[in-house]
């Protein structure tokens, strides 16, 4: 097949937005299956890619429309790239169905078409080859987050978007300007060729200009201390709608910076870059699993649990090594499978509870016991003492860090990550120790996908070497 | 002369900054951005401009070894417009929140959170 064929991995989620506007007037079933039929499809197209990249060992580049490099807009096709793209349609499927039950009250033809764009976004930015059509698709990225975050909702929301807002349009100002600091130098903005050019140049422009780069991109892949503000977003906004933050945006943006990475790490200067962003991602371990302790709102915790992780996934890639990487996705694969389990399953008791504040939780043990056993099992995974997923992804963190020789900062991040024990044992009291109301029944398909999600964490904790080889 | 330019790129920038961590209204704080926007976009063209050289609009006597780099000129249309498609967005919103609170000030937002 054409390797043109990849372009619809943008074109055809751009496309059905424009359908929507068309079928809405069927009926919400009609817009939710067209939802589904679209994902389908979106997901027999990255079957084939996989299928020419994996087993058949082919890289895909795409010239779109035959432009040549210097000019046109390129997408380039490798392991990383349909690795990403395939954890991303795979937890849009199980989104969609998802939102069967969650978006009932909202409009949902805009739910869909947003829901596109967004993914839209999302595609461009991992296959994109050139910094400036990446800038345009995180511009894309951030527009439909706006919108989500204020999607029929008013009042306390409003606040939390202007922030958002604010920060992204600086993160993203700073971003743009580190880019046209490269271009200055290189004359292009292809990133196949300035990986090229970089090691012969010796130009402070090029380290100032990777600098706010990264500096643009942390904003977005909410990494930096000063951007908890993030926290409000989640506080805030639909639980299906945090998902999608966290798989899409977050996902993504992380994707790009380790890309970056690599693309910077033979730029003169980079070590002391490398020294910087050890410093700031162990920074932000400490004070996030410190703030960890004082909070009583079990969805804000989570997130805080949950920015922790994405430092110690970046403190494996900034490595640079081929360890670091195999380490650094694996752990990957496995946040995101215990974050999307957390915030279904927070989410759903939040739903059913009408709250997620830890007296929420008061006897919830004996008012649902099929979910509150599988919640236990997630916050074992996420504390690390059963031999689960996180468990041997930090294991083999610690011997990464070994390995390069930061034992020393290995050891400080290990060491603080034990606090949040003391948080989670908390809750657990709470929830099988405290008298709650009258038992709840349960829902069979958010039950059904719960219970995939711990299978899929038990299946990697046990079968591990399998995984790893997999990954 | 080209570093007339980069110092009025710094100073959109650093306009737009003070706007947004001073000002307290919304309206005031998200002119900021799109001044700070502005600041980006002329730096962007500034990167971009050769001294001596024309504009990319080919008129007589013009040839094409004569202009600045066009690729910069053409993606500032591309950032202009994406950057209009937020203001856009974002003062919808803010026009919502003053139909419905009657409030322009981001303190007094912040007390709706209750």
């Amino acid at each position: 097949m054409n390797g043109q064929y990849v372009l619809f991995f943008i074109v055809l989620l751009f496309i059905s937005v424009f359908f929507v506007l068309l079928i809405k007037g069927f009926g919400r079933k009609v817009v939710m299956g067209y939802l589904v039929f679209i994902i389908v499809f979106q997901i027999v197209i990255v079957g084939w890619v996989v299928n020419e990249v994996y087993f058949i060992g082919k890289l895909i580049i795409v010239m779109v429309g035959g432009w040549k490099l210097l000019v046109g807009i390129n997408f380039y096709i490798g392991y990383f790239v349909v690795f990403f793209v395939f954890i991303i349609v795979v937890i849009s499927f199980f989104m969609v169905f998802f939102s069967f039950r969650v978006v009932i009250v909202e409009l949902v033809d805009k739910y869909v078409m947003f829901f596109f764009l967004l993914m839209f976004g999302v595609m461009g930015m991992i296959v994109m080859g050139d910094f400036f059509n990446l800038f345009v698709f995180m511009e894309i990225i951030l527009i439909i987050v706006y919108v989500f975050i204020v999607y029929n909702k008013i009042g306390e929301v409003v606040e939390v978007l202007m922030k958002y807002i604010v920060f992204g349009g600086i993160g993203l100002s700073f971003f743009f300007i580190g880019v046209v600091f490269i271009y200055g130098v290189i004359g292009i903005f292809n990133m196949v060729y300035f990986v090229q050019f970089v090691g012969v140049i010796d130009l402070i422009v090029v380290q100032v200009g990777f600098v706010l780069i990264i500096f643009g991109l942390v904003v977005e892949v909410e990494l930096f201390l000063f951007n908890v503000w993030v926290l409000d977003v989640y506080q805030v906004v639909l639980y299906l709608i945090i998902v999608m933050f966290l798989v899409f945006v977050v996902k993504v943006g992380f994707y790009v910076i380790v890309r970056f990475f690599y693309i910077f790490q033979n730029v003169n200067g980079w070590s002391g870059v490398f020294k910087l962003v050890i410093i700031m991602v162990i920074l932000i371990v400490v004070v996030v699993e410190f703030l960890v302790l004082r909070q009583k709102d079990v969805k804000r915790m989570i997130v805080y649990f949950l920015i922790s992780q994405v430092g110690m996934i970046v403190f494996v890639f900034v490595f640079g090594i081929q360890v670091g990487v195999d380490v650094g996705v694996f752990y990957m694969v496995n946040y995101v499978i215990v974050k999307v389990f957390f915030f279904f399953m927070v989410g759903y008791v939040g739903v059913v509870f009408g709250g997620i504040i830890i007296e929420n939780f008061q006897g919830f043990g004996k008012r649902m016991f099929l979910m509150v056993l599988i919640f236990i099992i997630g916050f074992f995974v996420v504390v690390g003492i059963l031999f689960f997923n996180i468990f041997w992804s930090k294991v083999r963190i610690f011997f990464v860090g070994v390995e390069v020789g930061y034992f020393w900062s290995v050891v400080f991040i290990f060491g603080v990550s034990v606090v949040e024990v003391v948080y989670y044992f908390r809750l657990i009291y709470m929830i099988w120790f405290v008298e709650g109301g009258e038992r709840v029944r349960e829902n069979f398909v958010i039950g059904v996908i719960v219970i995939f999600f711990v299978v899929l964490i038990i299946v990697i904790g046990v079968y591990l070497n399998d995984v790893w080889i997999i990954v | 002369m080209i570093l007339v330019y980069y110092f009025g790129v710094i100073v959109f920038v650093f306009i737009g900054f003070y706007g947004v961590f001073v000002k307290k209204n919304f309206m005031k704080i998200f002119i900021s951005l799109s001044i700070m926007e502005i600041g980006v976009n002329f730096f962007l063209i500034s990167v971009g401009y050769v001294l001596g050289k024309s504009v990319f609009i080919l008129s007589e006597g013009i040839k094409w070894n004569q202009v600045v780099d066009l690729i910069l000129q053409v993606f500032v249309f591309m950032v202009i417009v994406i950057g209009v498609v937020i203001i856009v967005m974002v003062f919808s919103v803010v026009i919502l929140i003053y139909e419905k609170y009657g409030i322009f000030n981001v303190e007094e937002i912040r007390r709706l959170r209750g």
